[in-house]
């Protein structure tokens, strides 16, 4: 898992770096320069898409998704395991279900693409694709101990 | 249907479901019952964050997670510690006024806590405070973030009614401004009553001037920023955007320890932390959806307006929907399902929606420290090392400043109005 993991941690920091320097470069370009470049708002959409899903496997692996653990949390073990594993089955067939969704989606609109920059709809929904196939896969390596924290975790 | 929908979220909530799938496994399964087609599911979830005012949601989060790993928050405390450590309350004093300098470029309550409450936790209890004392301080001057600007909880509820966000981050000012010093009034009755340390003088000008200088900086950004806004030079993102490009520059060329692992790392947590709260936005995008194919909200609103339809008792009851709310949901999810549904009826009964926007952000926050689900309590108490019930009986006094705010916010909206006023 290592390598996949670090190979993303590369991917969403990019993004992450485009989130900043596009709107900046926009503000520079209009206010310097007078010259806007068209799309950069849309650009910057795309990137946040981009950041959710990409990073969204990442969140899965870290045990990070957002949760109120505490009732969980009192019950005895044997039904926290329980709960834990049908946690883990749940979140494995949503994102696997919304996964095969998505490919669907973008299988009948391989043509589509966005209004202004002209991204095909297989690269926009793309990133929504590989952000559910992707922590489809982790909690099913995640099965058998989930990652999810039984206390709570928020931002 | 509707209510079983609403229903089956809940009960998947409360037992320790993450949100998203709380959220999602009853959306999918509404869509599949209704032979709905499934294209819908991902077309609703991705275009959801096809927003651009969302995009500040990474930016701010960003600039908490800089502050807090490059020491600008260190400096930010070291000045509050110079000009208000004298006070009556001493440190305790320093951690309210550190807390509100702090969210002036944090938009997060719990990036205050887990920043700059570390610090001033550990400083406090150093110098003999009541570890609980110092958590209860650290805790209710942290509701101080979401409020004044920058606010990611602002920014989600501008998204989701399409009230000026701009105008919304205005807003938060004077309330914030005006439970600064709720907060300091308690403090200054503790710390007389208890006999609290403080600093032994008061500072001189060249001392104030010699922790101001690496202080300012930073102190510099939300009026740049806000000033940015009002004089629509730019957007609340573009704000967001030029905001972090400045704290890496202050950063790196003022304070000189940003490192590229710093670096690094702020963005990879960013990345994570944002995901975690948008995939939660994404996924209640669809839940709002069904929501209102099953005419919750008109059905939510009848209701209301059955009751009355005065602005002010409306406006009471959202008070008390938000605040139980706030005691069992973390602010986003909040946000996301009941502001579309109490929203519509007060705005229509003539409730100012800027207005509401202050008043459920800061009955959220009041709920982060309230049990039995109260997140701000539950971090807190881990980084005092306290127990709840220690933490919760220190922070009893404060819940009198944080309602009196409340109070003020119900009652007087020409105060948390002029400043927006002034840029409609």
């Amino acid at each position: 898992m290592r390598l996949p993991v670090r190979i993303l941690n590369i991917v969403v920091v990019i993004v992450m770096a485009g989130i900043v320097i596009v709107p900046m470069a926009q503000v520079v370009m209009r206010g310097v320069f007078g010259l806007p470049f068209i799309g950069a708002e849309e650009l910057t959409r795309f990137l946040l898409i981009c950041l959710v899903f990409c990073a969204y496997p990442l969140v899965v692996e870290a045990g990070e998704n957002i949760v109120m653990g505490e009732i969980k949390a009192s019950l005895p073990r044997a039904v926290r395991a329980i709960l834990n594993v049908t946690i883990s089955l749940t979140a494995i067939a949503i994102c696997a279900f919304l996964a095969y969704v998505t490919t669907a989606n973008i299988s009948k609109n391989l043509d589509n693409t966005t209004p202004t920059l002209g991204i095909p709809f297989t690269i926009f929904l793309g990133a929504t694709l590989f952000g559910f196939a992707g922590a489809a896969i982790i909690h099913l390596v995640h099965l058998r101990k989930p990652p999810q924290a039984d206390t709570n975790i928020s931002v | 249907m509707g209510y079983l929908f609403v229903v089956v979220f809940l009960l998947l909530f409360i037992a320790g479901f993450p949100v998203v799938y709380a959220i999602l496994l009853p959306s999918v399964a509404y869509v599949l019952i209704e032979g709905l087609p499934f294209g819908l599911l991902t077309q609703r979830i991705t275009y959801a964050l096809d927003s651009f005012p969302l995009v500040a949601v990474p930016l701010f989060i960003f600039v908490g997670n800089l502050m807090n790993l490059s020491g600008i928050t260190d400096r930010i405390f070291r000045f509050a510690y110079t000009l208000v450590g004298r006070v009556p309350g001493g440190l305790a004093q320093v951690n309210v006024f550190g807390s509100l300098v702090f969210s002036g470029m944090s938009g997060a309550a719990l990036a205050d806590i887990g920043g700059l409450g570390r610090i001033e936790i550990d400083a406090m209890k150093k110098r003999g405070f009541d570890p609980a004392f110092a958590g209860a301080v650290t805790a209710s001057s942290a509701t101080l973030g979401p409020i004044f600007p920058p606010s990611i909880p602002l920014i989600v509820y501008g998204s989701v009614t399409s009230v000026s966000i701009v105008q919304l981050l205005v807003a938060g000012i004077v309330p914030a401004i005006i439970c600064t010093i709720f907060l300091m009034i308690t403090v200054l009755f503790i710390a007389m009553r208890h006999n609290h340390p403080r600093a032994e003088r008061w500072p001189t000008a060249g001392e104030v001037g010699r922790d101001l200088l690496p202080a300012l900086p930073a102190i510099i950004a939300p009026v740049l920023m806000v000033g940015g806004m009002m004089a629509g030079a730019f957007t609340p993102t573009e704000a967001a955007a030029v905001t972090a490009v400045y704290v890496i520059f202050i950063s790196a060329v003022f304070y000189r320890e940003l490192t590229l692992e710093h670096l690094w790392n702020s963005a990879l947590l960013t990345a994570r932390s944002s995901s975690a709260i948008l995939i939660i936005v994404a996924a209640a995008a669809l839940f709002g959806w069904i929501l209102a194919v099953e005419q919750v909200p008109q059905m939510f609103a009848a209701t209301l307006l059955g009751w009355s339809t005065d602005p002010l008792i409306l406006l009471l009851i959202a008070n008390l929907i938000f605040f139980i709310a706030g005691m069992f949901l973390d602010s986003t999810t909040a946000t996301l399902l009941l502001v579309p549904i109490i929203a519509p009826p007060l705005v229509m009964a003539g409730v100012d929606p800027v207005q509401l926007g202050i008043v459920a952000i800061f009955n959220l926050m009041i709920g982060l420290l309230t049990p039995p689900m109260g997140l701000s309590l539950f971090l807190v108490a881990n980084i005092a090392q306290v127990s709840i019930k220690s933490l919760l009986r220190a922070l009893l006094p404060f819940y009198v400043p944080l309602l009196a705010t409340l109070g003020v916010l119900t009652f007087a909206k020409d105060l948390t109005l002029w400043l927006p006023r002034m840029i409609q």
